[in-house]
């Protein structure tokens, strides 16, 4: 009854930001940023931390899909594990990897005794040589855990439906385990939280499909685009802040306008490098007067030749008509 | 519990006929989140609940509107005269949202006022047979949209784009291949039991997936009308990355000395050279053509090219299937009849499909292996 009462408790609430100038870092040693979401992503987040199904994330490159799990774990402090796919993994990895070589190791050095005591009698647990996955320390933590699954459309197309067992009945066999066969199972001690991210380069089966939650991560409007600036750089002026978005919005609309639905845009994640280096480089007056006569720094924007070559001379020539 | 009681109970059984994957779970995490609190608010907040749960992809996302807007609808209409409806999405025509109450003698059908996002739901998503039968059931009786109709509902599409993609699924060919960095427990322990003591652990390859697909399509002449259905074949096998290392080309009628990487019969490749870089018996191939079926004749000339274009092939691929877009009464009598003799041919339907690939996978045994 506690664990319920302990569930209905978790609300996020996308307002609980780390602070940028405290150069506050996870356990894991990685640096913090705010992440302001909007509602309905919220309320996406919401159902899956009380639906218990996995949250299917889907959105242009660098609209913070990646991001999102690490800040509903530090807002409400729960324990993180991302999982990151790579295109040779498999759904096992995740799980665990049993050390059969250093458990052979053990086993030819045990007879010639040149192992201490303390370890021999640790050889004898069976759970030794197993080396927990991300979802597997995520099972057996009793607190939930967020638990980012990122890129998972770059593996092999079976990797979604060789998960589905984990992620439904919440449950796994480690099988080299020498123990029975019901201590062969692990539990999840607490329903993880799951975020899985997809960049849409395969499809995803429709039976994996069926057990997520989906949502779409829009670009933010103006106004959050305001926001996430501001929380990233509390101590610059707003005006200035505000004009640089207002360029960069201006060259967003301009790539739209060509490129339709085909092709990169420039994404809230280079808005921010480019806030970055324009703030870190020039002074701030600096910064307004040249800024509307030519796109300063386009490398940080513009990733392909082509768009180099239209957009540069395009921001520049306005000017002078 | 009445079933009329169950909320979005209709919306829900008109979303899984439109094909979305939806089962019985899927409808009760809805009333879960219901339950909790979720979506209650508004209708906005309902329809951001209800796309959560059951949308998985932007077309679906369009489907799920449509439904809901008519839904919604249907439901102003029951309330109808005093109630003013609420306007559905900040995007809509108000005149779609507010239908003519009171001053018609008949009431008037829900079709009528949606006509309009029908259309634009055509538009965008032109080939898929859902929004067909969507189109279909919904414009009965009425005669606002007669062209788009027609066009509709005269197009062949025997297999939509989900089922073909769960199709491809099937085709897989497991190996072990690349670097080794997976160990084979029982071959070091089997050494270590010969050697006496663990020198090195004997590695394996991991286990990959390596179907390989040559995707033949017929282009042009007799094929036309099938060109949709060709183009949807291909952008399911390449999206369902079941092609390795081959790939797609295109022929007229009956592969000869030439085939194109292009459906405009561009990029021409003489067949040796695409045979030459086949892996030795891995490849599997197939062919999408009506093999004469379609114009009804018999040509003695087409069915020995073809025969010939196989005898070269034997060396190489591993296994051939042949869809044929013509349904099977009407090969009677046509260089197809002749063709099905020796590659085995299926029509295209879902089970033609299936069994073409099960074909592939080397898994139908009544028909003559080929290599």
């Amino acid at each position: 009854m506690a664990k319920v009462l302990n569930d209905n408790r978790l609300q996020y609430t996308g307002k609980i930001q780390p602070k940028i100038e405290e150069n506050e870092r996870d356990k894991d040693g990685q640096l913090l940023y705010p992440y302001l979401p909007d509602e309905n992503l919220v309320e996406a987040v919401n159902l899956t931390i009380q639906l218990k199904r996995p949250l299917l994330l889907k959105g242009e490159p660098g609209c913070g899909k990646t991001r999102l799990a690490r800040a509903v774990a530090y807002e409400l402090e729960l324990p993180y594990e991302a999982w990151y796919i790579k295109s040779t993994g498999r759904a096992q990895d995740g799980l665990y990897t049993y050390d059969t070589v250093g458990r052979l190791r053990d086993a030819q050095l045990a007879p010639t005794g040149r192992i201490s005591e303390e370890k021999i009698t640790r050889m004898d647990d069976p759970f030794t040589y197993v080396q927990w996955g991300p979802l597997g320390k995520a099972f057996r933590n009793d607190q939930r855990t967020v638990l980012l699954i990122d890129e998972i459309d770059k593996a092999d197309i079976d990797f979604p439906n060789d998960l589905l067992r984990e992620l439904d009945e919440l449950w796994f066999e480690v099988n080299e385990a020498e123990v029975s066969q019901s201590e062969k199972k692990i539990y999840a001690n607490a329903v993880p939280i799951v975020f899985i991210t997809s960049n849409d380069e395969k499809d995803l089966p429709d039976a994996f499909l069926r057990r997520c939650l989906f949502h779409y991560i829009e670009f933010p409007n103006r106004e959050r685009l305001i926001m996430i600036v501001k929380a990233y750089f509390p101590h610059s002026a707003e005006m200035l802040l505000e004009a640089i978005i207002d360029r960069f919005l201006e060259l967003r609309d301009a790539m739209r306008k060509d490129k339709r639905d085909i092709g990169k845009l420039v994404s809230t994640s280079e808005l921010i490098d480019w806030v970055a280096i324009l703030l870190s480089r020039f002074p701030d007056d600096e910064i307004l007067k040249r800024l509307s006569k030519e796109l300063l720094c386009p490398g940080v924007l513009l990733k392909s030749w082509d768009d180099y070559r239209r957009y540069v001379p395009k921001f520049h020539a306005e000017v002078l008509q | 519990m009445i079933v009329e009681d169950l909320p979005l109970l209709g919306l829900f059984i008109k979303l899984r006929e439109a094909g979305l994957p939806l089962g019985i779970d899927e409808y009760r995490l809805l009333l879960r989140a219901l339950q909790s609190g979720f979506g209650i608010n508004d209708q906005n907040a309902l329809a951001r609940l209800c796309r959560t749960l059951w949308v998985k992809s932007p077309e679906e996302a369009r489907l799920f509107d449509y439904y809901f807007e008519q839904m919604m609808a249907q439901l102003d209409i029951n309330q109808a005269d005093s109630t003013i409806a609420e306007p559905l999405t900040p995007a809509h025509e108000p005149s779609t949202a507010t239908p003519t109450t009171g001053s018609s003698p008949k009431p008037p059908k829900p079709g009528k006022t949606k006509l309009v996002s029908s259309s634009k739901l055509i538009l965008k998503m032109e080939d898929e047979i859902q929004v067909a039968q969507a189109v279909r059931q919904d414009s009965q009786g009425e005669d606002e949209i007669p062209y788009s109709r027609f066009i509709l509902t005269d197009e062949y599409f025997p297999v939509t784009r989900r089922q073909m993609k769960q199709s491809w699924r099937y085709l897989r060919r497991m190996v072990r291949e690349g670097p080794l960095e997976e160990l084979d427990v029982p071959a070091t322990v089997t050494k270590i039991g010969q050697q006496g003591v663990l020198l090195a652990p004997v590695l394996v390859p991991r286990r990959v997936n390596r179907a390989e697909l040559i995707l033949l399509i017929d282009q042009d002449g007799s094929m036309v009308p099938f060109h949709a259905l060709s183009r949807r074949l291909a952008e399911t096998a390449l999206r369902g990355g079941r092609l390795g290392k081959a790939g797609i080309y295109y022929f007229h009628n009956c592969p000869v000395e030439y085939l194109y990487h292009h459906p405009t019969h561009q990029e021409a490749e003489p067949i040796h050279r695409v045979l030459d870089r086949l892996y030795f018996g891995q490849t599997t191939l197939l062919i999408f053509s009506d093999a004469g079926a379609a114009r009804g004749s018999f040509n003695p000339k087409r069915v020995e090219l073809t025969n010939a274009f196989f005898e070269r092939l034997k060396q190489k691929v591993r296994h051939v299937a042949w869809l044929n877009p013509i349904p099977r009464s009407r090969w009677q009598g046509t260089s197809a009849n002749e063709i099905a003799r020796f590659v085995p041919m299926f029509e295209v339907s879902r089970r033609g499909l299936d069994d073409a690939i099960a074909v592939l996978r080397g898994r139908l045994v009544h028909f003559k292996k080929l290599a």
